[in-house]
């Protein structure tokens, strides 16, 4: 019901409502003095309106609380705004052009420079009697400014700074790091390609075929091919950790305080002493024997360091091949590999680098052993159980001191790789039946040499997440690939599974071992371990050389197939937070090239998040790099008629995005 | 009603506001690339602020970006209409604004019919259900009993910082006009917050209720 006249206050009530609005409006700006006044004097007398002053600060503190989070726009928001934009000025120009001529007027009937002289002044015409009524008249602009591109929203990224080799027109081989801090949803349209921050120049005669970067970033490892001049094997280069080159044109030493700095824990001598040569050559020397203190070249274009320790690069193993990723541990103190005699002779043994020594050590005799992982320090490996005439397999060298001789050779013989395709052609003589052989896993822990058999059966380079949650595997089998030092996939399929730390049900009950619980940290295996050296192995089920205190280490019984066999080789990566996983498959017709793909697991759950696919699968060398916030490939050439890049997904939260370098010829990513 | 010659301190063109409310073209003096330019710079500024008010508006970050872009394209069309730059963050929030109160408008016209107006796919997004999980707070709520009017009012001053003088230019309003409609929000706001401590209260009863129903019904 309407009163037919407005309800007049009293003076308390007026006061009353002229306190709660001189207190309401406080907030937003300052009172004029006597109102201030005022308002004290009344709220001093007035216990109510105290109250509704309390209760208004209160509110306001908790309406203020919605400034902590505030709702993040789509990330597209400017692409779809620019674009609208962009088509409201086409419609405009639609719309001019869309008035008609009178009838009976037709362009192709008079001369083309009358009828666009009519043209012109009809548009005109046209225009002032359009709806609104406001006549229009197109300054030049209008007509000669091209409307820029709509450009994506670039997502911001805090992601850890990434490093590749180049290799120049010249042949010459550039380490090169850039710093990542956006990326946007379409690579090929969106950022400006990722430049680097420096640009090293190596003097390297080997080839490179993998590169990693030590994880304080001041060494890398440079995995080199058999193609090379003087042969396979793995060189340390010192690199600097600064960008000194461009930012420093004259030749003057830098501050001190971006000089490059050695890794914790590594006796290498000083970095290299920059030159006023803007890109300082760190030459590399080819060596044949590994001898200890032999294999230093004391590059002429660096200062060379004082102490023994050479500072450019050297050798630390030499005529191998190295047999699938090398990787630091996450201390940074070691390397670890498995790598082959370059001659064919064996199979892969796993070596063991600490930073600094001056060779890599093998660790393994038993030339069937393969350099899985990192399960926190302790080294993640497999080797193939051995059918029954054959040697036993994970011998161990008896101690990782360096040894005084390179390991003796048999005879040589081709050694394709795991995951080689096989050859049909590669071995003659009568036919022989296929027959599948059987991996297990283990861990080693490089300072004391203990070694612990897993049980699980058939997983085959396990990658184990950082956090200690997750691993991704072959469950299967491998065969021999008719060289007696090789293996290839065999039955079997890629799986991603739950890792159990020991202290959880292991994935089989009846070949499982009693569970002592090792921690998830991932410290070297104190429950009971079984020292390898010089012990023989055959953990296979029922077998009375496994002792029943080994820990139950592995996967936890839930695989998910990510890929169903037959393969040819995969590899998988993690990064630090254990969320993200990357996983990449041979291509069985050009095994160095595969499909890149990216999924996201459920931080409590782990399972596959299936509403984000941020990677569905792309073409991309074999060799990636992971890490904080982004993952970096190199693309086969070739791609759209383009050269190679290094090319990067970025990510914030549940936002990705890309961001490449330019095209160049040969590209390694610095893993 | 709009006022002439901003009350709240910047200054627009007579009428100006009312063609840009009806969605008219602009005048002679307009030229389309300055706009652009201006606007992809307004869009840098502001496009973060002006999505979480329309996002808090409408309870909704889908459509709250599509009306993002609508206010920033109707700031394109509108770019004659600002005459001092530095007034442009209160201009750029009469534009949302307005936008966000035609959609109200229009979704309270829709809003008896079946699955209509808000839904935009057969589940909602991931980045939908956080939103509306961050949106469903009990302050949430209870901003959403108020009247628009006073939520944006609430909104521009206490969460986005407008001062009373850009609050009453955003508004439309004079600016003795923008600060009883605060004060009217801050009791409206009360009063909600007491009627969803109130609900809470009595929905918890309930479960109570029913758990020792449960209970009972158990031995």
């Amino acid at each position: 019901m309407t009163l037919p006249f407005r309800r007049r206050h009293n003076d308390a009530e007026a006061s009353h409502d002229r306190a709660r609005a001189l207190i309401a409006t406080g907030f937003l700006e300052l009172h004029d003095p006597a109102d201030e006044l005022w308002l004290e004097a009344h709220l001093a007398g007035c216990a109510e309106c105290q109250a509704d002053a309390a209760a208004y600060s209160a509110d306001r503190a908790l309406v203020r609380t919605l400034r902590d989070q505030p709702p993040e726009p789509p990330r597209d928001l400017w692409a779809r705004t620019a674009a609208a934009i962009q088509r409201e000025r086409g419609t405009r120009g639609r719309g001019t052009r869309a008035i008609r001529a009178p009838r009976g007027w037709r362009a192709g009937r008079v001369p083309l420079g009358l009828a666009s002289g009519l043209l012109v002044v009809l548009v005109v015409i046209g225009v002032s009697l359009a709806p609104s009524g406001i006549p229009l008249s197109p300054s030049a602009s209008d007509v000669a400014v091209t409307t820029p591109e709509a450009q994506p929203t670039p997502l911001a990224v805090t992601a850890d700074a990434l490093a590749w080799i180049q290799v120049a027109p010249d042949g010459s081989y550039q380490f090169r790091r850039a710093s990542l801090s956006s990326v946007c949803p379409d690579v090929r349209s969106g950022c400006a390609p990722l430049d680097s921050v420096t640009a090293t120049n190596l003097a390297l005669t080997y080839a490179p075929e993998a590169v990693v970067l030590s994880p304080t970033g001041a060494q890398i490892v440079v995995v080199t091919s058999s193609s090379s001049v003087g042969g396979a094997g793995v060189v340390v280069v010192s690199v600097p950790t600064a960008p000194p080159f461009e930012a420093t044109p004259s030749p003057t030493v830098p501050d001190a305080s971006l000089a490059p700095t050695p890794p914790a824990g590594s006796t290498l001598g000083p970095p290299p002493t920059l030159t006023p040569n803007p890109t300082p050559d760190l030459t590399l020397a080819p060596t044949l024997a590994p001898t200890p203190g032999s294999t230093l070249d004391q590059s002429p274009s660096l200062t060379p360091d004082a102490s023994s320790i050479p500072s450019a690069g050297y050798s630390i193993a030499s005529g191998v091949i190295v047999v699938g990723d090398a990787a630091y541990s996450p201390d940074g103190q070691w390397l670890a590999f498995s790598a082959r005699p370059e001659d064919g002779s064996a199979g892969p043994d796993l070596y063991l680098w600490r930073v600094g020594d001056p060779l890599a050590i093998p660790v393994t005799t038993d030339h069937r052993t393969f350099f899985a992982g990192w399960l926190g320090n302790l080294v993640l490996a497999n080797s193939v159980v051995p059918t029954i005439e054959e040697p036993l397999p994970g011998e161990i060298a008896p101690s990782p001191e360096p040894p005084t001789a390179p390991p003796t050779a048999p005879p040589p013989t081709a050694t394709p790789d795991p995951g080689a395709t096989i050859d049909p052609n590669a071995t003659e003589g009568p036919e022989t039946p296929v027959v599948e052989e059987h991996p297990i896993a283990f861990t080693l822990d490089p300072e004391t040499g203990s070694m612990v058999p897993l049980a699980a059966q058939d997983m085959w380079h396990p990658s184990v997440d950082p956090t200690g949650r997750s691993v991704v595997y072959w469950s299967g089998t491998l065969i021999a690939d008719g060289t007696g030092t090789g293996w290839v996939l065999g039955t079997g399929r890629y799986v991603l599974d739950g890792w159990s730390d020991g202290s959880e049900p292991s994935i089989d009950d009846s070949t499982a071992a009693p569970t002592t619980g090792t921690p998830t940290s991932f410290a070297p295996a104190s429950a009971a371990p079984t020292t390898f050296a010089p012990t023989t192995v055959v953990p296979s089920s029922g077998d009375p050389t496994i002792e029943p205190s080994i820990p139950v280490l592995g996967p936890a019984g839930n695989p998910v197939t990510l890929a169903e066999g037959p393969a040819v080789d995969f590899d998988a990566w993690f990064d630090p937070g254990g969320d993200r996983l990357a996983f990449w498959l041979a291509d069985p017709s050009a095994p160095e090239v595969g499909t890149l793909r990216m999924i996201v697991l459920d931080p409590v759950t782990r399972e596959i998040d299936p509403t984000s696919d941020p990677l569905p699968g792309v073409a991309a060398l074999r060799g990636v790099s992971i890490n904080g916030g982004r993952l970096a490939w190199v693309t086969p050439p070739g791609q759209d008629g383009e050269g190679s890049h290094v090319q990067v997904l970025g990510w914030n939260g549940r936002e990705f995005g890309q961001v490449r370098t330019i095209e160049a010829g040969r590209l390694f990513v610095a893993r | 009603m709009l006022d002439s010659g901003g009350p709240g301190g910047f200054a627009t063109s007579t009428g100006a506001l009312a063609r840009l409310a009806l969605g008219a073209r602009v005048t002679s003096s307009w030229n389309r690339d300055s706009a652009a330019l201006f606007v992809e710079g307004l869009f840098a500024r502001h496009q973060g602020e002006i999505f979480a008010y329309l996002a808090r508006m409408v309870r909704d970050p889908e459509l709250a970006a599509d009306l993002t872009q609508d206010a920033f394209i109707k700031a394109y069309r509108a770019y004659d209409t600002l005459e001092k730059g530095e007034n442009a963050r209160a201009w750029l929030y009469q534009i949302a604004h307005r936008v966000a109160l035609d959609h109200i408008r229009r979704r309270k016209l829709v809003r008896f019919l079946p699955f209509t107006g808000e839904s935009t796919g057969s589940s909602p997004s991931a980045e939908r259900i956080a939103m509306n999980t961050r949106l469903s707070g009990p302050l949430e709520r209870a901003m959403a009993r108020i009247p628009e009017r006073q939520r944006a009012a609430l909104l521009m001053a206490e969460v986005h910082d407008l001062t009373g003088l850009e609050l009453a230019a955003a508004l439309g309003i004079s600016h003795v006009a923008a600060r009883a409609l605060l004060t009217r929000a801050r009791e409206s706001l009360r009063q909600a917050l007491v009627a969803e401590q109130a609900a809470e209260a009595a929905a918890e009863a309930e479960r109570d209720i029913a758990f020792a129903r449960g209970g009972e019904h158990g031995r």
